[in-house]
């Protein structure tokens, strides 16, 4: 049968479709009523259900909520197989509908062959029945799926709304159920069967459950799907359960079972119960016990009057606080636990047989969580009022006064140096090996040798390289040396004169200018024969003329170019430098290995003779200044460090 | 040919410069070619003070933020032009004003220099934390600038002044290795341009 026929009625007098819920038909206005009677059961033109029936048919197809997914037409069809087996209907329990259908189909021969009246009314009975009962099989499937996609959705809800202070958690509300008077609490326990004896694992979580409620689900399935001949037998010889509904026993009506819960299935929830009973229309009495429950004013309250103030609440949470998670898997199931009303709703087998003490109800598993919470309250409970651990005591950083001092300490001693420091260098000053050299060297000069002086400074190094410098010159003055100025940077020009003058050199001795530094000399280095020659733009005549190269510079890589360049081509000539201090150590290879025969360098190198250009005091305070800055790093890092440390500790 | 003419010109250079010293020292090819360094490097000086000055011509033009100090650039430089056009560059007067003028400069501009670098090694340690290159240096740092205040030499201890002397050597064993690596850096940079590799000859 495809959908087709299920969404469109044949009228019984024309044979024409019509839509699903028209009451007449709209070809002819015959009444098509009688497709909504129940097959085999007499009609009772006073009953409501049959009445409404299409609607809650149409509203079953309206709501999206409800609405058939793939699996329950496969149910149908599987049902519409079943029905295709069935023996033929005796005519006796024809309809009237059918009855006119073949009598007006006898009346009008011709139009239509017999056969193919009689198929084509056949079908359209079949096709109403199947549609009729299909739906409502999958209306039930999908009211029992959406009940228990609410049950789950609720179980992991409870815990938010326990939350609320003001009303009683829903974990005692079901223990209230379960224990009307718990002042009867020790009494004997209730030898049932286990509750699980498939096998189902003993605690009680949500893979449980499902599996618990898919069993439940087979079971009613396969009642279903019984032959309708046989429907009467399980459904109705069980007992009726408390929660059976007016639609249900309208259900019943239909010759189907009644999708009641199954043992593992029930429910003593109130608002469980009342998601079962959501389908009434006409609001249909509960059970008393669930009625109890539901108003707090019904008779359960009045039995049981002083659970209702908050006392009586803490006598009830008591004995629930304190079992534990162990405890309450071993804790018995004893007949006081349970309501009357649910202990009578139990099949008899499962109250009378002995149990294992390890089966807990489903309810309880499902409590567990609550009583994980009911147990922390009451831990909480207990400890109020009592004096806790004392806090740990946070210690403060340690305090910036010890830096404060420290650095005063540091600025004091160098101010000291600055007011009471020596104001120049001692003359007997130890000298660094290469300027006592440098001293051997210029003292083996005699009267009348040659030495080419090379600038090569800038005018911030002027001060240092001055005051080692002066010395020397006016010491090769002193000895008659006939000195030759050269100035590698323009700079050298008018920095030579401040030279001259502390050495006390003429003021009408020429500096002249050598452009491209040692390069210009490189000719002359490595062709003897080109001394003389008109295009040399040094101005040196004879370079191996001279006896000796004064390099006076601050670089330390122009000094290296004359040794590299200049001196492997002239072996005569001797090479000394003047250099600042931070510059010396980079010489000091080239003077170990004998390409230098001495450089100066440094404060006490200054003292090669009499100078009075250079502060050693204000040298001092610079010094000092430096030493104290890198100690105050030091020491900062090592403050923060600490600090860091006990705010981690603290933490 | 873009590309390949001053990969030439370097690879020319280079051989030519090699020749003329080591092969044929007497043919004066290397004077030709070191002056014509030194007239190409004066050009690219002259090249390079010009672009200077125009672009702080334009940022006066532009009123540019700073353009004040540009100005002051501008009229300094002028200022010096003029005057060694006019005295020459061997006057003693025009010297000493240049002089006057350089010095403090670049003095200041070293005291800076060594400001800075005092509060670097104060923030070393903070900015890069216990390390063996912090550590090292803030040792040797402090060792040698105790050196350098020369209050232990003072004491004339022979013991303390022997090893102050091999502490003082220290420094030239990592200059000696410091100088190796140049030396074999300038080597393979040699190298290099000689073989047409340097990346620098393809710009």
């Amino acid at each position: 049968m495809t959908d087709d026929h299920s969404e469109v009625n044949l009228c019984p007098k024309c044979g024409k479709e019509n839509l699903p819920m028209v009451t007449r038909c709209v070809h002819c206005g015959a009444e098509m009523e009688s497709l909504f009677t129940i097959f085999g059961q007499p009609q009772e033109p006073n009953e409501e259900t049959e009445e409404s029936l299409p609607d809650i048919i149409e509203e079953i197809r309206n709501d999206p909520a409800l609405r058939a997914p793939v699996a329950p037409e496969l149910s149908q069809e599987n049902q519409s197989d079943e029905l295709s087996d069935e023996p033929p209907i005796p005519a006796e329990q024809l309809p009237d509908w059918l009855a006119k259908v073949r009598e007006r189909a006898r009346e009008e021969e011709g139009a239509v062959g017999d056969l193919v009246s009689g198929i084509n009314a056949m079908d359209a009975v079949r096709g109403e029945e199947e549609g009729v009962e299909g739906e409502f099989n999958a209306w039930i499937n999908r009211i029992r799926e959406k009940s228990q996609q609410e049950n789950r959705t609720r179980a992991r809800q409870i815990p938010d709304e326990s939350d609320e202070p003001d009303q009683v958690p829903e974990w005692l509300q079901r223990i209230r159920a379960l224990r009307p008077n718990p002042e009867e609490d020790a009494t004997h326990e209730v030898k049932t069967q286990p509750a699980f004896s498939d096998g189902l694992p003993r605690e009680w979580t949500d893979e449980a459950l499902a599996e618990l409620r898919r069993q439940a689900l087979q079971e009613a399935g396969e009642q279903e799907t019984e032959p309708l001949a046989g429907s009467s037998t399980p459904a109705e010889e069980l007992d009726p359960p408390a929660e059976m509904t007016p639609w249900a026993e309208a259900q019943t009506e239909f010759g189907q079972e009644v999708p009641t819960e199954s043992k593992e299935d029930f429910h003593n929830i109130p608002e469980d119960e009342a998601e079962f009973s959501e389908p009434t229309q006409d609001g249909s009495p509960e059970q008393p016990a669930e009625k109890e429950i539901e108003n707090p004013n019904g008779p359960a309250e009045e039995q049981n009057p002083e659970t209702e103030d908050a006392e009586s609440i803490e006598e009830n949470l008591a004995p629930l606080e304190a079992p534990t998670e162990a405890e309450l898997d071993e804790e018995p199931l004893t007949e006081e636990t349970l309501e009357p009303a649910e202990a009578e709703s139990l099949p008899p087998e499962e109250v009378e047989e002995p149990s294992d003490s390890s089966a807990v109800p489903p309810d309880l598993l499902l409590l567990r969580d609550q009583q994980d919470r009911a147990s922390l309250l009451a831990a909480l409970v207990e400890q109020e009022g009592r004096v806790t651990a004392d806090k740990q005591p946070t210690r403060k950083p340690s305090s910036k006064v010890g830096r404060l001092v420290v650095e005063l300490l540091l600025i004091i001693g160098l101010v000291v140096s600055i007011v009471v420091g020596p104001s120049a260098l001692a003359e007997d000053a130890p000298k660094s090996v290469p300027a006592l050299a440098l001293n051997e060297q210029i003292g083996t000069l005699t009267d009348g040798d040659k030495v080419l002086v090379v600038l090569d400074y800038q005018a911030a190094a002027s001060r240092e390289l001055e005051a080692l410098a002066a010395p020397v010159l006016a010491q090769l003055q002193t000895e008659g040396v006939a000195l030759s100025f050269r100035a590698i940077q323009p700079a050298g020009l008018f920095l030579a004169q401040s030279l001259f003058e502390k050495a006390a050199l003429p003021e009408s001795t020429r500096v002249e200018y050598l452009p491209g530094s040692y390069l210009s000399l490189l000719p002359q280095a490595v062709d003897p024969q080109t001394t003389n020659s008109s295009n040399d733009p040094s101005g040196v005549e004879n370079l191996r003329s001279f006896k000796m190269v004064l390099l006076v510079s601050d670089s330390a890589e122009n000094i290296r170019g004359w040794l590299e360049q200049i001196a492997p081509w002239v072996g005569s000539l001797k090479f000394a430098a003047v250099t600042t201090q931070m510059e010396a150590p980079t010489l000091s290879p080239y003077f170990d290995s004998g390409q230098l025969i001495g450089y100066a360098s440094g404060t006490a190198d200054g003292t090669l003779g009499t100078q009075d250009a250079f502060n050693y005091r204000a040298y001092r305070v610079g010094l000092l200044l430096m030493l104290v800055m890198l100690l105050l790093g030091i020491i900062s890092k090592v403050e923060a460090d600490a600090i860091r440390r006990e705010m981690e500790r603290s933490e | 040919m873009k590309c390949l003419l001053p990969l030439i010109v370097g690879v020319a250079s280079g051989l030519a410069v090699l020749i003329g010293m080591f092969l044929i020292p007497q043919g004066g090819i290397l004077s030709v070619l070191l002056n014509w360094v030194i007239v190409v490097a004066s050009v690219a000086l002259l090249v390079a003070i010009a672009s200077l000055v125009l672009t702080h011509l334009r940022f006066i033009a532009s009123g540019k933020k700073g353009f004040l100090l540009s100005f002051v650039l501008v009229v300094s430089f002028l200022a010096t032009v003029g005057f060694g056009l006019y005295l020459g560059v061997d006057d003693p007067v025009f010297l000493q004003w240049v002089g006057a003028v350089v010095r403090p400069i670049e003095t200041a501009l070293l005291g800076l220099v060594a400001l800075v670098m005092m509060s670097a090694a104060m923030k070393i340690f903070r900015e890069r934390g216990w390390s063996a290159l912090t550590v090292s240096f803030g040792f040797s740092a402090i060792v040698f600038l105790v050196l350098g205040l020369g209050f232990l030499q003072d004491l004339d201890i022979p013991l303390l002044n022997d090893a102050i002397r091999f502490v003082e050597g220290l420094p030239m064993i990592g200059a000696r290795g410091l100088l190796i690596g140049i030396g074999i850096g300038l080597l393979m940079m040699a190298f290099r341009v000689l073989f047409g590799m340097e990346g620098s000859a393809n710009d």
